[in-house]
């Protein structure tokens, strides 16, 4: 094994690629031991080479389905990629949904089923401002199971390992 | 029937929301891109279901996380501040709509998954240049980009790979188990494996002399999860599924955890 760089020759095609390097990417502390260690031992090696050995090498498989069980599975999930608040179709929709939530929120009683209620918020909140966050939401929260008039109070409860500020609760 | 939750952006429920509800679903995932690490505080409600909610550190419904249990103890539960080390950290949420306490087992997999892990899999390596690197975390994966619709318990494990006269190589595998029910009998299939090893002169080399047997001990886990699971024997369940973390304390009303502490299978009578 050579002792170090200073031996090789210089027209050697290691020493070719040693400040071009940058090009290829930034080289990591392994791949730098590991070019100082070909150098030593006077073998060349290929730009090409040189370029995957910036990356690691991954590769993923998946077990074939059994056609029945396939079709036995639950569904059990839905969601969503939140990107921006454009849930509705068009202002004019918003409006609608937004002038219904208002109605049904003023409404005294149960004038409407929860589920649906709380679908017409989900659809009309990204819509909504502070302001009118502020005013519709006791009378929504009101419908909803709990005690309301605790919604912007916390009973304190010390969090567990966050920190002696977050306060939590649950009635 | 369903479990709501709603975040804002300030503490004490200020500032702008966003809300969300189970619906029919076992599960309700939300991906926080435009608004993520802007939340401060969480209130969850139990709308006729016992459930959990829980908002992440990061994207993929990982790293910490804090968590809220409502339908046990409390009807309605909230962290009025996620608390300084927290705050403005979420970037995802999950709502899990749950059964009543009666009819559910739950069965903490991390222990009992990683013992019978490193039996094989040292059993399997023994003797060659492929080794463990500490202990394999068993953890939740929900909704991965490879398959959007899916939930799995994953067993990662970070490997050494010894080459002759040269520095070793850092890899290391997942394994993505799937649970599902066939015919009302409670199944575990490997459904996924993933190789990964660190770029290098010999990345591709190494990768290609490894990978071919740890994407085959797919069959083996398989093989070794069916024997745990019958247990379960022959009897019949509704439903199966998965919650991050630790097995949440319904008489509590939240925690924090982390997602790497352990993940919950729930099977349903």
């Amino acid at each position: 094994m050579a002792a170090n760089n200073d031996q090789i020759e210089p027209k050697h095609e290691l020493l070719a690629y040693e400040d071009s390097h940058v090009k290829y990417g930034p080289a990591t502390a392994k791949l730098d031991t590991e070019r100082r260690l070909l150098a030593e031992m006077r073998l060349p090696y290929s730009a090409e080479r040189l370029i995957d050995a910036s990356f690691a090498a991954e590769s993923s498989q998946r077990t074939q389905d059994d056609a029945q069980e396939a079709a036995d599975r639950l569904q059990i999930g839905a969601g969503a990629f939140i990107a921006g608040g454009d849930v509705l179709g068009s202002p004019a929709e918003a409006n609608e949904v937004i002038e219904e939530l208002k109605r049904s929120c003023a409404a005294k009683g149960e004038s409407k089923e929860l589920d649906d209620l709380v679908n017409l918020w989900i659809r009309a909140e990204p819509w909504l401002d502070d302001r009118e966050i502020a005013d519709l939401w006791p009378d929504f929260a009101a419908k909803l199971p709990g005690e309301p008039e605790r919604i912007n109070r916390s009973r304190g409860a010390d969090a567990q390992g966050e920190g002696a500020r977050a306060q939590g609760g649950g009635h | 029937m369903s479990v709501m939750a709603t975040l804002w952006e300030h503490r004490d429920f200020q500032g702008f929301s966003k809300t969300s509800n189970s619906g029919n679903f076992r599960y309700f995932w939300n991906r926080w891109g435009a608004t993520n690490d802007v939340f401060s505080s969480m209130r969850a409600w139990s709308l006729g279901h016992r459930g959990n909610a829980y908002a992440f550190e990061h994207i993929n419904f990982d790293g910490r996380f804090a968590a809220l249990n409502v339908g046990g103890a409390f009807t309605s539960s909230w962290w009025s501040y996620f608390g300084d080390s927290f705050n403005d950290k979420v970037s995802s949420s999950l709502i899990v709509a749950r059964e009543s306490q009666a009819n559910e087992i739950e069965v903490p997999l991390r222990q009992q998954v990683a013992s019978r892990f490193i039996a094989l899999f040292d059993a399997q390596t023994a003797g060659t240049k492929l080794s463990r690197r500490g202990d394999p975390r068993v953890y939740g994966t929900f909704f991965p980009g490879y398959d959007i619709s899916k939930v799995f318990a994953t067993i990662d494990q970070d490997l050494t790979v010894q080459l002759d006269n040269w520095p070793d190589y850092d890899a290391n595998v997942k394994y993505d188990i799937e649970f599902f029910l066939v015919n009302g009998r409670l199944r575990g299939v490997c459904q996924w494996s993933h190789v990964w090893v660190e770029s290098g002169i010999f990345s591709g080399t190494v990768h290609d002399r490894i990978a071919p047997g740890l994407h085959g001990a797919r069959g083996q886990l398989t093989a070794a999860i069916q024997a745990q699971l019958d247990l379960f024997g022959s009897r019949v369940f509704r439903s199966v599924y998965l919650l991050p973390g630790p097995i949440p304390d319904m008489n509590q009303f939240g925690f924090f955890a982390n997602h790497t502490d352990d993940v919950i299978l729930v099977v349903v009578r």
